[in-house]
């Protein structure tokens, strides 16, 4: 849906008729909507999207199978996406569609899904630290009634109310790997929620475990419910890493107000909730959610990771949208260290099968080899052989597969955001014992970090931070700005009305520390400007695609105004 | 005014030519949809049987069918149990179970299962009874077996498919085996059985029956029941570094045995088999597997041995692209060169090329051009404690042949 705000496009004006076309008229049509892109004079916005934290009835609960959510992802739709003509010429066209939810300015607004925050303003050390957190965390000097408790599986684990009535959740580290699991749930909560997303509250905290009282608890007991007793607490309790002191080191993680209505899917919308508008797949922040993923090695995207909760905020009750459980980013997988292949395959891999097969083991890849796990306390983690867009999830997503340059670019300006002081700050929250192991981790995030800068930043223009003051166009090169490029160079052309003013000035800058760039506007007239610029990109003297900034003049005060920016994918 | 996302103008402002629509977007345009109808059509069976797949999925995970039926079929404590079974050669069936009853590790089994042209197969079986406290091991068998459309190509190197045959073999079997073992590698057995054989004309009626091709002179063991005693000793050597997925080390069994007819003395001969294996590692977990064995029958002097007791090529144990049956005679030897590699997590695949021949004696009739040769792949489905389940393809002169095993 593209809303045009100076005339209509060749495609728009095909498009309402479309549907009169026998086959192969549509397909002609298609290929030359796909190009009439490219020779658009005006400029596209696409439609404005509504608030969505509009006052709604409460939503109905939704449950996720897992194994059936795995199924549908990995073999019916992979298998379904061959026969998506649509999408197979996008593809042929190199034409993706683009992100829904994006305004004119190529960025994202506020929303129950997401608060722009670090990359929009540096965020200080101390609010990094703080994370989603209001409060101090479950106290531990009173009892601790359990009132829940998953005795089976793997990760085992309970749910509490301290003395003061607060409820949390209760997780511990795989005995044998003291503070991984702990560590990494913490230490991803901070980033993800200064990345922008709604994240629960987690607390590291130390308790006796002679302050927990079994309270009225069902549990399942191979199939079978039956009441938890002191013997299923030893049994929990048993497979857990103790501190030497006798404590146990854990993350609590506060109940998430409102009502908790399950998981969200990664496609489509949730019928029942109005707010709910743009097809999950084509949301800018869960398709750039893929860089930032990459980035902290959260391979476990699955939508059972995920929660949407009715909340009331300022009088008002609609669905926020939070991403939980990250026990299984950084090195860990919840219960042991990630496994090698984390990351390089999905946890079945169809075409990654086939191609081992075909290869006759003749090939290795390169994680499998050079691979060590440096601490305990983290995990397998590091920059070997990571690649932001190969990174392979749980299962395919919908919305990390329609990710486009544009929407890498929006997350790798999130990831780059972070600067070497407030990942310190992100890692210290974990109080590892060992400083050497923080360190350590902090400098793979670092690593990584730049993997994603240097990556996506070589595949776009890179030019942001748009600003109109005193008669002249000011911006940023990020790539340059962010030390992945060693001078930027840009190239502008500026039209009014259609007529050409500039043609290709040249900008230069090679010192980072003197700030922006800046072009000169043509005296104030009413109109509309168009500036286009490119800039180099990557290593070497490579272009970028043409962005084209739109800027107004108003007619009363003669002052400029950016109206819109277009980034080419 | 600076392009950040906090500037950006309220629903009012941006409005000035659209207004934000409270509707949901679809997620694909209308040409979108009308492109993609053909392939939609297309794929429309097929997401039919897929979406099934997928609810049954869901759905097991709802109720948990799956743990259900176990927890119907088997006790609460998992040693006693129902499970289905499935073999081609005995076709489908259920087995009943009861694990540690005597001492730890003993298993009891009554498996019973049917399948094509009345195959059966019906089977107790004792495991790892220990004896004497835990100075012998023990392990009884009683079977009934009816095949009832067995091949026969002829004796010797160089049968024809042209003349295949087939016949009816059913045998009750009674089998005690005595085994001890001597530290973590070395084994050795004792084993005494008894098998009554009968056998008739062949029921698959795509084939002529071996009855009407030969006569009981022509062919030893046609037509005749007999009961065959067998005392046999094996000696067993397992070097390999592991027992699921090997990388190194070998093993090795030698067997000698002596099977004679009990109710006449038509039937008597000697048996030797060798069996070596050995395993190298070649690069992450690529490996390579070499085996080389044998099966030597020599009958006692005036006696026979029954065609369907012959050295055998055709057996999934033997050359794997071979129709069973294929090659009969009183030697065999075989070769085998496989390679194996890794190309999921609990899923290795290989490549294999066997090589066999049969022989009246191998030592003295081998011909290099009478080598049977075959090659093939598949792949094994693996975890910790054993195969779970493999499926090869071996590829011959006479066709492909597909083995696939569950465990």
């Amino acid at each position: 849906m593209i809303g045009i705000l100076r005339g209509p496009t060749p495609a728009d004006q095909h498009g309402g008729s479309l549907s009169h076309f026998v086959l192969r008229a549509a397909v002609v049509f298609v290929v030359l909507a796909l190009l009439a892109g490219c020779s658009n004079t005006g400029f596209n916005v696409p439609d404005p999207v509504p608030d969505d934290r509009r006052d709604i009835p409460p939503p109905n609960k939704q449950k996720i199978h897992i194994l059936a959510d795995g199924f549908d992802k990995q073999i019916s739709r992979q298998f379904g996406q061959m026969f998506d003509n649509s999408r197979n010429l996008r593809k042929l066209f190199g034409k993706p569609k683009q992100a829904m939810n994006v305004n004119a300015f190529d960025e994202i607004d506020d929303s129950s899904w997401f608060t722009n925050r670090n990359a929009k303003k540096q965020m200080p050390i101390e609010e990094i630290k703080r994370g989603p957190n209001t409060g101090g965390g479950p106290e531990t000097a009173g009892p601790w009634t359990i009132i829940g408790a998953k005795t089976e599986g793997v990760t085992p684990g309970f749910t509490i109310e301290d003395s003061e009535g607060g409820r949390f959740v209760i997780k511990f580290d795989p005995k044998g790997w003291p503070e991984m699991t702990t560590s990494a749930e913490l230490i991803s909560t901070k980033l993800f929620y200064a990345s922008g997303y709604n994240t629960p509250e987690n607390y590291l905290t130390y308790f006796d475990p002679k302050i927990l009282r079994v309270g009225d608890v069902m549990i399942e007991d191979n199939g079978e419910k039956r009441s938890m007793n002191e013997n299923d607490l030893r049994n929990i309790l048993a497979r857990v890493d103790t501190a030497r002191d006798g404590k146990i080191r854990a993350v609590a993680s506060k109940f998430i107000d409102g009502k908790l209505i399950g998981p969200f899917k990664y496609h489509k919308t949730r019928k029942d909730d109005p707010n709910d508008l743009i097809p999950h797949e084509h949301r800018r922040e869960l398709r750039g959610l893929r860089v930032i993923a990459a980035w902290l090695n959260h391979y476990d995207t699955k939508a059972n990771n995920s929660l949407d909760a009715y909340v009331e905020e300022d009088g008002r009750r609609f669905v926020k949208h939070f991403l939980i459980d990250f026990g299984s980013t950084l090195g860990s997988e919840g219960d042991e260290p990630k496994p090698v292949w984390t990351g390089y395959e999905n946890t079945f891999d169809p075409h990654q099968v086939t191609l081992n097969t075909l290869a006759l083991g003749l090939y290795v890849p390169s994680w499998e080899k050079k691979r060590e796990i440096r601490y305990r306390s983290i995990g397998l983690f590091d920059s070997h052989a990571f690649h932001p867009q190969k990174f392979k999830f749980i299962f395919p997503n919908l919305a990390f597969e329609n990710l486009t340059k544009r929407d890498g670019y929006w997350g790798a300006k999130i990831v780059t955001s972070f600067t070497d002081e407030q990942l310190e700050a992100a890692v210290s929250v974990a109080e590892y014992s060992d400083p050497n192991a923080a360190a350590y981790l902090v400098g793979v995030l670092k690593e990584r970090r730049d993997i994603v800068g240097r990556y996506w930043f070589s595949r776009v223009n890179t030019l942001d931070n748009f600003d109109v003051a005193d008669g002249a166009l000011s911006f940023t090169d990020l790539a340059f700005e962010r030390g992945y490029r060693a001078q930027a160079q840009c190239q502008y052309t500026i039209r009014k009305n259609g007529e050409i003013i500039t043609e290709y000035g040249e900008l230069e800058e090679l010192d980072r520390s003197t700030g922006s760039l800046s072009i000169p506007l043509p005296p104030s007239e009413s109109g509309l400007l168009e500036v286009r610029l490119r800039n180099r990109i990557g290593d070497g003297d490579k272009w970028s695609k043409w962005l084209s900034v739109y800027v107004n003049t108003d007619d009363d005060s003669g002052d400029y105004s950016l109206v819109a920016i277009m980034r080419g994918d | 005014m600076k392009a950040q996302s906090s500037d950006v103008e309220s629903d009012e402002e941006a409005a000035d030519s659209t207004r934000a629509s409270s509707e949901k977007r679809p997620s694909r345009e209308l040409w979108e949809r009308v492109l993609s109808f053909p392939g939609e059509v297309v794929y429309f069976p097929f997401w039919l049987g897929l979406t099934a797949a997928g609810g049954a999925i869901a759905l097991n995970e709802e109720y948990d069918i799956d743990r259900k039926v176990i927890d119907f079929l088997t006790s609460e404590d998992g040693r006693l149990g129902v499970l289905p079974v499935f073999e081609p050669r005995s076709g489908a069936g259920a087995q009943f179970f009861a694990r540690d009853y005597l001492n730890e590790r003993s298993k009891f089994t009554a498996t019973a299962s049917a399948g094509l042209r009345a195959r059966q197969l019906y089977e107790l079986r004792f495991k790892r009874v220990d004896l004497f406290g835990s100075l012998l091991t023990s392990a009884y068998l009683v079977q009934y077996r009816s095949q009832p459309d067995e091949r026969f190509f002829g004796i010797g190197p160089t049968t024809s498919t042209d003349n295949e045959s087939n016949f009816k073999h059913e045998s009750i079997t009674g089998r005690i085996l005595l085994g001890k073992r001597f530290g973590e590698r070395f084994q050795t057995d004792l084993v005494l059985g008894l098998r009554h054989n009968i056998v008739a004309g062949g029921e698959d009626d795509r084939k002529p029956s071996t009855t009407e091709l030969f006569t009981e002179s022509s062919l030893p063991g046609l037509e005749k029941e007999n009961l065959m005693g067998e005392v046999q000793v094996a000696f067993q050597y397992d070097g390999r570094n592991r027992p699921v997925r090997p990388s190194s080390g070998f093993e090795t069994s030698l067997v000698g045995g002596v099977r004679s007819q009990m109710n006449n003395d038509l039937f008597g001969f000697t048996v030797v088999e060798v069996d070596l294996k050995t395993y190298l590692h070649i690069h992450r977990a690529r490996i390579l597997r070499f085996r080389l064995a044998g099966q030597f029958a020599d009958p006692f002097d005036d006696r026979e041995i029954p065609f369907y007791e012959l050295s055998e090529l055709g057996r999934t144990e033997t050359i794997r692209g071979l129709t069973r049956g294929r090659f009969r005679d009183r030697d065999m030897i075989l070769g085998s060169v496989e390679y194996r590699y890794p190309i999921w997590r609990v899923l290795d695949a290989h490549l294999f090329v066997d090589a066999g021949q049969v022989a009246g004696s191998i030592f003295d009739d081998f011909k290099t051009g009478d080598l049977e040769f075959t090659f093939g792949g598949g792949f094994r489905m693996w975890k910790r404690s054993g195969i779970l389940a493999a499926l090869q393809l071996g590829f011959g002169d006479d066709g492909v042949r597909v083995h696939f095993t569950l465990n």
